[in-house]
């Protein structure tokens, strides 16, 4: 009987990575071949809302000036916008970084918080109700964006349907180490297919919440973001969903980040994310089934996007199960092609991406000698699997206990010649 | 001014899509495959031979048993039988502290990068779980050589029957001729076949000199896995050179719809 239960757990483990596989297969096929859905960025209109731009800050000296420089390049009329960095508990020189550009710029509005709890979300909520515009736009720390970045991404909300609009991110930092080279072919398969054949499909686009923007009235409506929830982006996302409106994603405009250079920095990255997300999971799986504003497909694909995070828990308890079967003795041949089938799904998804969807993303790109990096990407998702799954148990903690998630900040590795 | 303005990378897509080359690939994989069935006495016996005259290179005697109970159209497996070291109960401990010293420092080893540090910690637990049953339960080990051999090569052949699907299924939407993919596909499972002869011969070397502790830890981390590797490997070189040659030929692309 345990030997039968073990085996069907098995079993269950590569059906639902062959449910991912396919799922991302159908994505690649359809951003490569299909009929690509335009954003509205060729819509161009005088009547602009008026907008605040928002950028959490703790300990960012290495970044900060290059931020706002890079907003205040925007083409955005100055009249209808403002900056609000947002210095959170920063110890280092943030604050007077902010406090000196505030005083060339009268559209930066510095808001220093050195009290109350530290984080994204409750920086956003203090932010929120000093901002003046209709429209709240994001960037994280170390996101440059384009000229035409606010522009494009504020049109959207002139669709009354749009409550969140989500930009492309592309690595900036990507020629640093190995690392970085694989983030970026990550980030490509990410965004260049994986949000635009979502996009495209009518499906589930997500507000990531680094490059993006969403309505304020709405976000105040929903009583602001969560303090508890280490993913807002998500949590967004699907309470937008699920009370009715709709995401979009611009492919067009894009915005450079800073990707993590050390493993040790990646790995509480992924951490985090996993926590934070894992946890709007158990938010918001059965909402997402209730509610009446989404067809069968966004749900499913809400609910797949949902348990994205879950993937590598089932892939670690797949090969804790494979090994106890391995030494019962009950490891035989049509398990070991399971295997095999087990092995090759999980070490796609342990990057969240599969090979042939980062390649399709590469090949629309114009990326060539990069893409024989490839089969490295292999060798960290042992290391996303192990994050993942601690991420995972982490947010059960957070979700059954009173445990309150604490926000770990990403480190930056901007040099001054590239500053 | 530019004489030619590409278009942006956000809304491009390939120009012309037909589903006959498609087809025609995955009917050529069929043919592969079914050659692989058909063939599979001779393939297997060749195989095994040829791993046994390595093995006897390198002064290892083995011998070839035929197994004849497998509930697939393979109904006579030929894998190699050896003489395998059991571990003893010194070395199977010695093994163990060894494995559990591995898995607390290396998360402290900085020098290394984390992503190496945790596959070595991966095959150090692999360890740890086998030497543990070899001081416990050394009587209760369900595997000698023989079925090691078995469960390998049964491994092996599946393999070598799920590599051209997989490829085809990565390779069918590549922008490229249908034959050189199918080339591609018959060279990883030609480089599929040679490395499984190398990786049979070191596995029945490794467990005849050393010990069949390690029997786990070549299974999960050697195994399918690094299978799965090279498959990626020779799949992205293919692409980059697609890749290349897309460069010099723009109007593969089109805008949108």
């Amino acid at each position: 009987m345990v030997v039968l239960i073990l085996k069907l757990y098995v079993i269950l483990v590569v059906m639902i990575m062959a449910v991912y596989a396919v799922r991302h297969y159908l994505f690649t096929i359809n951003r490569l071949t299909g009929t690509q859905r335009l954003y509205y960025h060729d819509i161009i209109d005088d009547d602009l809302p008026r907008i605040s731009v928002l950028v959490p800050m703790h300990n960012e000296e290495k970044v900060a000036r290059q931020s706002m420089e890079a907003i205040l390049g925007c083409d955005y009329p100055r009249e209808l916008m403002e900056i609000i960095p947002v210095n959170d508990h920063s110890t280092d020189k943030t604050a007077a970084i902010l406090d000196e550009m505030a005083a060339d710029h009268d559209v930066i509005h510095p808001l220093h918080r050195d009290q109350g709890l530290r984080g994204k979300p409750a920086a956003l909520n203090d932010a929120l109700l000093l901002a003046a515009g209709e429209i709240i736009i994001v960037f994280d720390a170390d996101y440059t964006p384009g000229r035409g970045a606010l522009r494009d991404l504020s049109i959207s909300f002139k669709d009354p349907e749009v409550g969140a609009v989500m930009g492309r991110v592309v690595p900036v930092n990507t020629r640093t180490n190995l690392l970085t080279r694989l983030l970026d072919l990550e980030r490509s398969g990410g965004y260049q297919v994986d949000q635009q054949a979502r996009h495209n499909l009518h499906l589930m686009p997500q507000y990531g919440g680094t490059v993006g923007g969403f309505r304020r009235d709405l976000a105040l409506s929903f009583g602001g973001f969560d303090p508890r929830v280490l993913a807002e982006d998500t949590d967004l996302t699907y309470r937008l969903y699920i009370g009715g409106w709709k995401v979009l994603y611009a492919n067009r405009v894009e915005c450079f980040e800073e990707v993590p250079e050390t493993w040790s920095v990646r790995s509480r990255q992924i951490r985090r994310w996993s926590r934070g997300h894992n946890y709007t999971m158990f938010k918001h799986f059965l909402p997402l089934l209730r509610t009446k504003y989404l067809t069968r497909a966004e749900k499913i694909d809400g609910m797949l996007l949902l348990l994205i995070y879950t993937l590598p828990v089932f892939l670690f308890t797949g090969i804790v199960d494979s090994v106890i079967l391995f030494f019962m003795g009950e490891m035989q041949i049509v398990d070991s092609v399971l295997v095999f089938l087990f092995v090759a799904t999980y070490s796609a998804f342990g990057n969240f991406a599969p090979f042939y969807q980062i390649a399709t993303a590469s090949l629309l790109d114009g990326v060539t000698h990069r893409l024989r990096l490839l089969p490295f990407l292999m060798f960290y998702f042992l290391l996303n699997i192990w994050t993942v799954t601690t991420g995972f148990f982490q947010a059960i903690g957070d979700r059954l206990g009173s445990r309150r998630a604490k926000w770990d900040k990403t480190s930056r590795f901007r040099r001054e010649e590239t500053a | 001014m530019k004489e030619q303005i590409y278009f942006h990378r956000a809304y491009k897509k390939l120009a012309r899509v037909q589903r006959g080359p498609a087809v025609l690939l995955f009917l050529l994989i069929a043919v592969l495959n079914f050659l692989f069935a058909w063939f599979h006495q001779p393939l297997l016996g060749r195989f095994v031979a040829g791993v046994a005259r390595l093995l006897d290179w390198v002064g290892i005697p083995t011998t070839i048993t035929t197994w004849t109970f497998l509930p697939t159209w393979v109904t006579r497996m030929p894998v190699l039988d050896a003489a395998g070291v059991f571990p003893s109960q010194r070395f199977a401990l010695t093994a163990f502290v060894i494995s559990v010293l591995l898995v607390a420092i290396m998360p402290r080893i900085r020098l290394l990068p984390k992503a190496i540090r945790v596959y070595v910690v991966f095959l150090a637990l692999l360890n740890v779980a086998s030497s543990g049953f070899f001081i416990l339960a050394p009587h209760l080990f369900p595997y000698d050589v023989l079925d090691f051999s078995l469960l390998y090569m049964g491994t092996q052949y599946g393999i070598w029957l799920l590599l051209p699907v997989v490829m085809g299924v990565a390779l069918a939407p590549v922008p490229s001729p249908t034959l050189e993919k199918f080339l591609v596909i018959v060279l990883t499972v030609c480089y599929a076949i040679l490395f499984g002869a190398v990786r049979y011969a070191t596995f029945l070397y490794l467990l005849n000199s050393i010990t069949v502790l390690h029997m786990a830890a070549m299974f999960f981390a050697l195994g399918p896995l690094i299978d799965f590797v090279y498959m990626v490997a020779i799949y992205a070189v293919y692409v980059n050179v697609v890749a290349l040659r897309l460069r010099r030929k723009p109007e593969i692309w089109q805008w949108s719809f």
